[in-house]
């Protein structure tokens, strides 16, 4: 009895370390473990980023910002009273902490080294921001040349609304529509703008068009993507790439453009917009994949979070899924494929970040919108373990009559190599000021060719290629040469653009 | 057993001969934070019984006090309510009323200087409290004085984790031993850049960092941010408490022309002890500070102002306010006071309603 004691002891780290339950979907090789966040804190996570001392700084929408004493497990407050708290931005020169809230940017500065912050200076408040709700500011991101950039929601602007006529501005529905439905607005200047302050502290407004833009990411050589929700003049969520003048599609932010000042908005027909706006380089489907998509984040682990490396990650609010992102630039414009990562995790997942050992850290909140994940909100962590490979779609690219589908291992050749094992499906979308689109111009389609690279790692599809469609892919009855199972079995590629 | 029992004999004998030769079991220092009114630590354990030499070492800029008593909150508010109404007679007694639930007390410890005592800790164990009896500090100013057999198995850090929880209940955020300064969108207040400020002793303001004004003062509790922080949020915070009028006008500070609309630049705020706001008027730096009025409802502005190039004004809406200003005139009938540009590094204005 007593030896039994002794094993069932010596087992305990071991089972506290397997015994978490793992997410339904997940690649092999990778983990998630739930980080215990402080006592008694509501800690709806809306930004974080490793210091350069390796400790983790979480800011929250309940205004705090929490350091987190990654080997000693120890939480601690560094500062408080901010508002609504949707982005953080650590120099890795100097350890310098900015954060982006309703008012402005702040830097936090803990004057007296008591690991409080006690000076909350004013980096710049160059947007206007009512007392409403909706109007987030997402962010928060810098480029190599040192200007931030982040993003603002719309104003929650239908009448009636909570007992202000003061938001019901900016909305826009034309004259093809009736205003019946809701939709977002522009109450204060720059909202739906995408903003860059620069170096010397100058606000310039960047790109228009945005509507619920909940999440800001960079990559390597500085160009810039925001995630959009679905909602009036957005057919579903999605991911744009940002680029300065940009008009990413909803209206009510171009009261503030230049070019249409003192235009009434409603007087202009839908077809002028549709010619003004850049599409999605990503559709992520609403229903399907994402409802309310949060931050886009590359991997630039270089191989320490397995073998998607360059590629982008993206968590959803709703769904507290983890998608993961390949670009494919064509003919000069990014659009490219999403696949399913990890579904789901314990609640609403909006920021991630990688940590120096290469495991990324999602930061989570369920308040306002529900999320499937069920906790009001959290912080997971996702390890690969080094050494498995997953299988799973690494990646796909449009060729000239198709798509090449890259995998992780060796397809099962005699699998791969049926067209009926892709369940091929295209569609398109309204872009109308309604909420939401129904899929449009539905097809199923068989390839009519494929073929299966020598080494079994690619498999090159023909098929007809339509441009502004969402193809989606269903693999799932294709496994590995080995036998394992496919970790991702669908893909989403979004076709604007055919290659030339 | 014979061992155990000389064990005890001897150090009952070392116990009681410390004590009568004056050498304490146990020294402890306890601190003053610069500018924060706290002690620190703010907890420290002994055994029952222990003979102990208490210092405070007040490296703060104010005077206080130090006092032990038998009792939680209740006896400390109780202690500090006697220690005020001891009048004119406070300062000769350190601030320190005659009472049974005092156990030990330092008198008034000037900054910089240090003052010792010695006591025998009681053998009743417990949490005992310490506090300055000096007006106003007792609120932040205080600590806890465990008795427990085993001093070194308190875990000072298990206490302070304990006290990190911040989510407010039912969504009172309450003012504890520090300031609070908390960006919230106030019922009824037409802003969305607002900061509520709250300091202990129960003195509330809302600053409003667009107009750079003072938009109301309340005194009691803080804040209630349950709308805020609930589902979505979408509901404005309420304050708590009682409300009164601070004669708020819109950029009320101004360089060299009253009647003209600065330009401004809101810059921050510190938390280094009373918060102080930072902004620009008209390119002109200013630093803003407010207390409550310790009689009746009001508030003091403190203004730091460098280098002003021109006069000052300051506006004020008069009605049902008393007015008065450390620096320049206070003039009812324009409801402003001008301040000469010599005097503007640093004055104060006060405002009562009537």
């Amino acid at each position: 009895m007593k030896s039994n004691y002794y094993i069932f002891l010596c087992l305990l780290p071991l089972l506290s370390c397997i015994a978490e339950k793992q997410p339904d979907l997940i690649p092999q090789g990778y983990s998630v473990r739930t980080i215990e966040t402080p006592p008694e804190v509501f800690l709806g996570i809306g930004g974080m980023e490793f210091s350069p001392d390796g400790d983790l700084f979480v800011c929250t929408r309940e205004g705090e910002v929490w350091k987190y004493i990654v080997l000693d497990k120890e939480w601690s407050l560094f500062a408080d009273g901010l508002h609504e708290a949707l982005g953080i931005w650590i120099d890795p020169k100097n350890a310098e902490i900015y954060v982006i809230h309703r008012p402005e940017i702040t830097r936090l500065i803990d004057s007296n080294n008591d690991g409080r912050a006690d000076v909350y200076e004013t980096v710049n408040a160059g947007w206007g921001v009512t007392d409403n709700y909706h109007e987030y500011a997402f962010g928060l991101v810098r480029d190599r040349k040192g200007n931030f950039y982040g993003t603002l929601n719309t104003s929650l602007s239908w009448p009636g609304w909570a007992r202000s006529k003061k938001w019901d501005i900016g909305r826009v529905w034309t004259k093809e529509y009736e205003d019946t439905e809701g939709k977002m607005g522009r109450a204060a200047k720059y909202r739906g703008w995408g903003f860059q302050v620069t170096p010397k502290g100058e606000f310039i407004p960047f790109a228009s068009g945005m509507r619920s833009p909940a999440g800001i990411g960079i990559n390597e050589k500085d160009e810039l993507f925001f995630t959009d929700n679905q909602g009036d003049w957005e057919a579903s969520s999605s991911l744009h790439h940002i680029v300065k003048d940009r008009f990413h599609g909803h209206p009510s932010s171009l009261m503030d453009h230049p070019d249409f000042k003192d235009q009434d908005l409603n007087a202009i027909a839908i077809e002028e917009y549709d010619k003004l706006r850049k599409r999605p380089a990503v559709w992520i489907p609403h229903g399907e994949l994402a409802n309310s998509p949060g931050e886009p984040t590359f991997d630039y682990t270089r191989g320490k979070f397995g073998p998607f490396t360059g590629q982008m990650f993206i968590g959803d609010q709703s769904r507290s899924n983890m998608m993961r992102v390949s670009l494919d630039k064509v003919g000069g414009e990014y659009q490219g494929v999403i696949f399913d990562f990890i579904n789901r995790l314990q609640t609403g997942c909006i920021r991630q970040v990688f940590a120096p050992d290469g495991s990324m850290w999602v930061g989570q909140t369920g308040r306002g919108w529900g999320s499937a994940g069920g906790k009001e909100f959290g912080l997971q962590q996702v390890s690969w373990d080094g050494k498995t490979t997953p299988f799973s779609m690494h990646d796909l690219k449009l060729t000239k009559k198709g798509f090449q589908i890259t995998f992780t291992k060796p397809v099962d050749p005699n699998l791969a190599g049926n067209p009926d094992h892709y369940n091929l499906e295209r569609w398109g979308y309204h872009y109308h000021p309604k909420y939401g689109s129904p899929k449009t111009d539905f097809k199923k389609e068989k390839p009519t060719k494929v073929e299966i690279s020598k080494d079994g790692l690619r498999v090159n599809l023909e098929t007809t290629l339509e441009t502004n469609r969402v193809y989606r892919f269903n693999l799932d009855s294709i496994s590995a040469k080995d036998g394992t199972k496919m970790s991702n079995t669908k893909a989403w590629y979004t076709l604007n653009r055919l290659k030339g | 057993m014979k061992q155990f029992t000389a064990y005890i004999l001897i150090s009952l004998f070392l116990t009681v001969s410390s004590e009568l030769i004056g050498l304490p079991d146990r020294e402890v220092i306890i601190g003053t934070r610069h500018a924060q009114l706290r002690f620190s630590p703010e907890v420290f354990a002994v055994k029952p019984g222990t003979y102990i030499k208490l210092t405070l070492n007040n490296t703060d800029e104010m005077i206080h006090n130090l006092v032990l008593i038998n009792g939680g909150s209740k006896e400390i508010q109780r202690l500090a309510d006697l220690a005020l109404n001891l009048g004119v007679r406070g300062m000769e007694m350190g601030f320190v009323p005659k009472d049974p639930s005092i156990i030990s007390a330092i008198g008034l410890v000037q900054p910089g200087k240090k003052s010792s005592i010695e006591f025998t800790a009681p053998m009743k164990k417990g949490d005992y409290s310490f506090v300055c009896t000096f007006p106003g500090h007792s609120l932040t100013m205080r600590g806890i004085m465990k008795v427990v057999d085993d001093p070194s198995s308190v875990n000072f850090a298990e206490i302070k984790k304990a006290s990190i929880g911040t989510t407010p209940k039912n969504g009172v955020l309450e003012v504890g031993k520090e300031a609070r300064v908390v960006r919230v969108h106030i019922s009824g207040v037409d802003s969305g850049r607002s900061i509520a400020v709250g300091l202990p002793g129960g003195f509330n303001y809302l600053f409003d960092a667009e107009k750079l004004m003072v938009r109301m003062g309340w005194s009691g509790p803080f804040i209630n941010v349950g709308r805020d922080r609930r589902s979505r949020g979408g509901g404005p915070c309420s304050i708590l408490g009682q409300k009164f009028n601070v004669g708020s006008s819109e950029f009320p500070l101004r360089v060299g022309n009253a009647l003209r609309v600065p330009v401004v630049r809101f810059c921050g705020y510190s938390r280094l002890g009373n918060p102080e706001f930072n902004y620009e008027v008209d390119g002109v730096k200013v630093t803003q500070t407010a207390t409550g009025n310790p009689n009746g409802q009001g508030l003091t502005y403190g203004f730091k102002v460098m280098d002003a190039p021109d006069d000052l004004y300051f506006l004020i809406k008069p009605k049902g306010l008393r007015v008065s200003s450390t620096a320049g005139k206070w003039k009812s009938d324009k409801g402003l006071v001008q301040i000469p540009a010599n005097e503007a590094n640093k004055f104060f204005i006060s405002v009562e309603s009537i």
